[in-house]
């Protein structure tokens, strides 16, 4: 048994056109047996950063708060929000930290970045569980369903989405992994990031 | 120490290498045994029934003594334990020929109204070493049958070699191609003959039914088969089959309102599919790559002969004038 | 560069092999192994082995080489023996692995065409049906749990085709233009299909003596297993021939200033 399967789920982030998707399913689980279908595993880091924490449950509810206290010691201390892109320098040096007794989660982020000009740049990124940071130009995929997230994003990601159409491209393919993957599942979350909103949308799933 | 030994059976800390306490069914040889192991090993030598290994049974807190190998060299490696796990070349080798290997690859079938997609990539590989570039891992079995395989190459090919041998019996016999839905039982029934030494191949055979239907049945190593309409098998299963319960099935999908999701769909939508499939799958599996051979097998009659006409290096390999149709079309992958 | 980070700063343990390279071409065990195997002697590992065999398609047929090292375990114990073997007039094949069981190759082969020669019915094996022929006993020894343990390369030209491919201990087959056993697959493998894929119409024996002499070369530079005397086998429409030996000619001084590779210990 690998302790990366412990409680099952999955995160997927993609970019769009001035915008940029955060997705995850909502089960915690005890192995094989389903525990909750209402865990949630993203939780927003600033009004433009979402953060996304699968692996041990434990250890993302451990997680959460030692990020909450990070950026706000970092607000405080800047007198400034973070920006994504030191966010996940954050997030790989807080892993690294504990390089030979890791915490179990791999980390997926996805944020807006203001341009010198004043407008918007997404952003996303991954990072394993030691704090390996992976800054892709299309999407990032973590936790149990990794594998199958990869193979359906590649078939259906396109450059340049509208925030509509990279909701229904991100839904679609975190639906379609997790239901091919039996650690996670049992409903799913998205968070659609755009320059003056984000809108996040409960999806029903299988719950078989 | 030697009074330790004696009050054997209460139990208490067990020390390698320094005091031994033997249960009460072995009393012979336990009274004053103080010295090392290998003292002991030396000295009484073991009926050959216990030349296996030591075990240690937590209730009595008692060591078994049913070791022979149990040499001094070994206790050392026992007492250092402060070394993480690695290969010692101070232990006994006792390693087993291992009889199969895995040779990467993925294989895909599709079955439509009155056709059939069968396709595989040609790369074969063990471990991070590509072997070939082209090694076909599907094969036209009969006019009306394609069978892919994948796994293990060595008994993938010869499972293949033992069904076309099965497949020519049948035709001497009957003077007739075996139905579709016979080869599936045929495979079936040599698959499970080999249960306790299984050819490590995942099978997935398409064609055409005796009733013009298009066909996949997919296989386990040990014979379990159902028929479906669409499945994915190999290195890249996980990441091609979502997606094909998408795309195919329409998982997750809601038809607009007033319309309904087609049941089958048609050739040219199909082999686009596979490319996106394979292209996706060479994206992001390291085994995945090389070559893609798409076999399409169509009924007597087809429609979708129209769409083959002008399909780049198509070509036809069909050998009978039973009706059925089979190509196959050959695309590169990438090589990395 | 010692990969497990607790062993750092420790005082390093001879006793201990970190990168698990013994024995040499062991698979990992993976299954239990239960009462009932004790005492049946199915399985064994290569004892004299041989190392690399490399192999290329070019314009007149094929070109094979292999080194004169038959090792037990790190010793060069014998370092005259022919790892190239002809079989009839279009095929000779190279064996890496354990030398007896090459040896009982041979023997298996060298029957067969007698037998073959002895119907006098026209026929006569090529590169392909003996490569078949391989094929299956190597299979069928490994389904015995008994296998032959080697990697064999087939090369042969017969009726104008050039024929290239390999079979190992486990039956696995395949064919590709440039071909390499052992540790050749990980070196010399890449160079030759650098130097071959797509040019196996048009290079020339001399092309070929090239890049073969020069993978050879860099296999000994780097394979612990290997030895600088070599032999090269053609095989061309006019038939099979294996040269004499040949010697490698290397230069070690780039290795003086090189700590652990020259004399100085520290």
């Amino acid at each position: 048994m690998s302790i990366m399967e412990y409680n099952g789920g999955s995160v997927v982030a993609m970019v769009g056109k001035d915008c940029v998707a955060i997705a995850s399913d909502l089960r915690l689980g005890n192995q094989a047996l389903g525990i909750s279908s209402n865990f949630q595993k993203i939780f927003p880091v600033t009004d433009r950063i979402y953060l996304g924490l699968p692996g041990l449950a434990t250890d993302v509810t451990t997680l959460r708060e030692r990020f909450r206290f990070r950026v706000n010691m970092y607000t405080i201390k800047e007198e400034r929000e973070i920006e994504p892109e030191t966010f996940a320098h954050l997030v790989s040096s807080t892993l690294y930290e504990h390089r030979f007794g890791p915490y179990f989660v791999e980390p997926v982020m996805a944020g807006l970045s203001k341009t010198p000009s004043g407008g918007v740049k997404p952003f996303i990124a991954a990072t394993d569980l030691i704090g390996c940071l992976n800054f892709a130009k299309d999407f990032v995929v973590a936790g149990t369903a990794s594998s199958k997230l990869f193979g359906v994003a590649e078939g259906l990601w396109e450059p340049d989405l509208e925030p509509e159409d990279l909701f229904e491209t991100i839904s679609q393919t975190l639906l379609n992994a997790v239901d091919r993957d039996a650690f996670s599942g049992w409903g799913c979350i998205v968070h659609v990031i755009t320059k003056d909103k984000v809108v996040t949308r409960t999806l029903k799933g299988r719950m078989d | 120490m030697s009074d330790r030994g004696k009050s054997s059976e209460k139990g208490g800390e067990l020390v390698f290498g320094e005091t031994i306490r033997v249960p009460t069914v072995r009393r012979a040889i336990h009274l004053s045994i103080t010295r090392p192991l290998s003292f002991l090993i030396l000295r009484f030598p073991l009926r050959p029934i216990y030349a296996q290994q030591y075990s240690f049974d937590p209730l009595s807190q008692s060591l078994f003594i049913i070791a022979s190998r149990l040499s001094s060299v070994n206790l050392a490696f026992a007492r250092s334990n402060s070394m993480p796990d690695m290969v010692s070349i101070a232990q006994p080798q006792q390693r087993q020929f291992n009889p199969y290997s895995e040779n990467g690859g993925t294989i895909l079938a599709i079955a439509g109204a009155d056709f059939s997609v069968i396709a595989g990539d040609t790369r074969q590989s063990e471990g991070y070493s590509i072997q070939t570039r082209y090694a076909p891992k599907v094969f036209r079995l009969t006019d009306k049958a394609v069978l892919a395989v994948n796994g293990f190459a060595a008994d993938g090919n010869m499972f293949v070699k033992k069904v076309r041998q099965r497949l020519e019996w049948y035709r001497h016999a009957h003077a007739k191609d075996m139905p579709l839905r016979a080869i599936a039982r045929l495979i079936q029934t040599m698959l499970y003959a080999r249960r306790f030494f299984p050819y490590y191949v995942y099978n997935i055979l398409g064609g055409i039914e005796d009733d013009g239907t298009g066909a996949v049945y997919s296989f386990d190593p040990v014979g379990s088969y159902e028929r479906e309409a669409c499945r994915a098998a190999g290195a890249a299963q996980s990441l091609v089959q979502p997606f094909l319960d998408n795309q195919i099935y329409f998982k997750n999908q809601t038809p607009a309102p007033g319309t309904s999701h087609p049941v089958h769909l048609p050739l040219s939508t199909v082999l686009s599919l596979v490319i996106d499939s394979f292209t996706s799958a060479t994206e992001r599996h390291i085994e995945v790559g090389d070559g893609l051979e798409m076999y399409v097998v169509l009924a007597k009659g087809s429609a979708s002969v129209q769409g083959l006409g002008n399909i780049r290096g198509i070509q036809e390999l069909t050998a009978t004038d039973d009706g059925e149709r089979v190509f196959v079309i050959r695309r590169e992958l990438k090589k990395d | 560069m010692d990969h497990f980070p607790t062993n750092w700063g420790r005082p390093r343990n001879d006793a201990y092999d970190a990168y698990g390279t013994y024995p040499i071409a062991q698979r990992p065990l993976n299954s239990p192994n239960d009462a009932f195997t004790v005492g049946i002697q199915h399985t064994q590992q290569p004892i004299v082995t041989g190392t690399s065999v490399l192999a290329i398609k070019y314009k007149d047929g094929i070109m094979m080489a292999a080194d004169n090292l038959a090792s037990y375990g790190s010793l060069a114990r014998f370092k005259d023996v022919q790892r190239l073997h002809p079989v009839g007039n279009h095929t000779v094949i190279g064996a890496g692995g354990d030398m007896s069981d090459f040896q009982h190759i041979q023997t298996v082969l060298d029957e067969l065409m007698i037998e073959e020669f002895s119907a006098q019915d026209g026929h006569n094996l090529g590169p392909a049906e003996i490569h078949e022929y391989l094929a299956q006993v190597m299979y069928a020894r490994r389904s015995k749990m008994n296998p032959l343990w080697n990697a064999l390369l087939v090369g042969g030209l017969k009726d104008g085709k050039r024929f290239l491919a390999f079979v190992d201990l486990l039956g696995t087959t395949y064919s590709a233009s440039t071909l390499a056993t052992g540790y050749g697959s990980h070196i010399a493998q890449p160079l030759l299909r650098t130097a071959v894929e797509g040019k196996e119409d048009t290079l020339t024996e001399e092309d070929a003596l090239k890049i073969i002499e020069q993978s050879m070369k860099v296999l000994y530079y780097r394979d612990a297993r290997s030895i600088n005397k070599y032999q090269v086998a053609t095989i061309t429409a006019s038939g099979t021939s294996i040269s004499e030996s040949r010697h490698l000619e290397t230069a070690w001084s780039f290795a003086e200033g090189i700590r652990g590779y020259g004399a100085q210990t520290q």
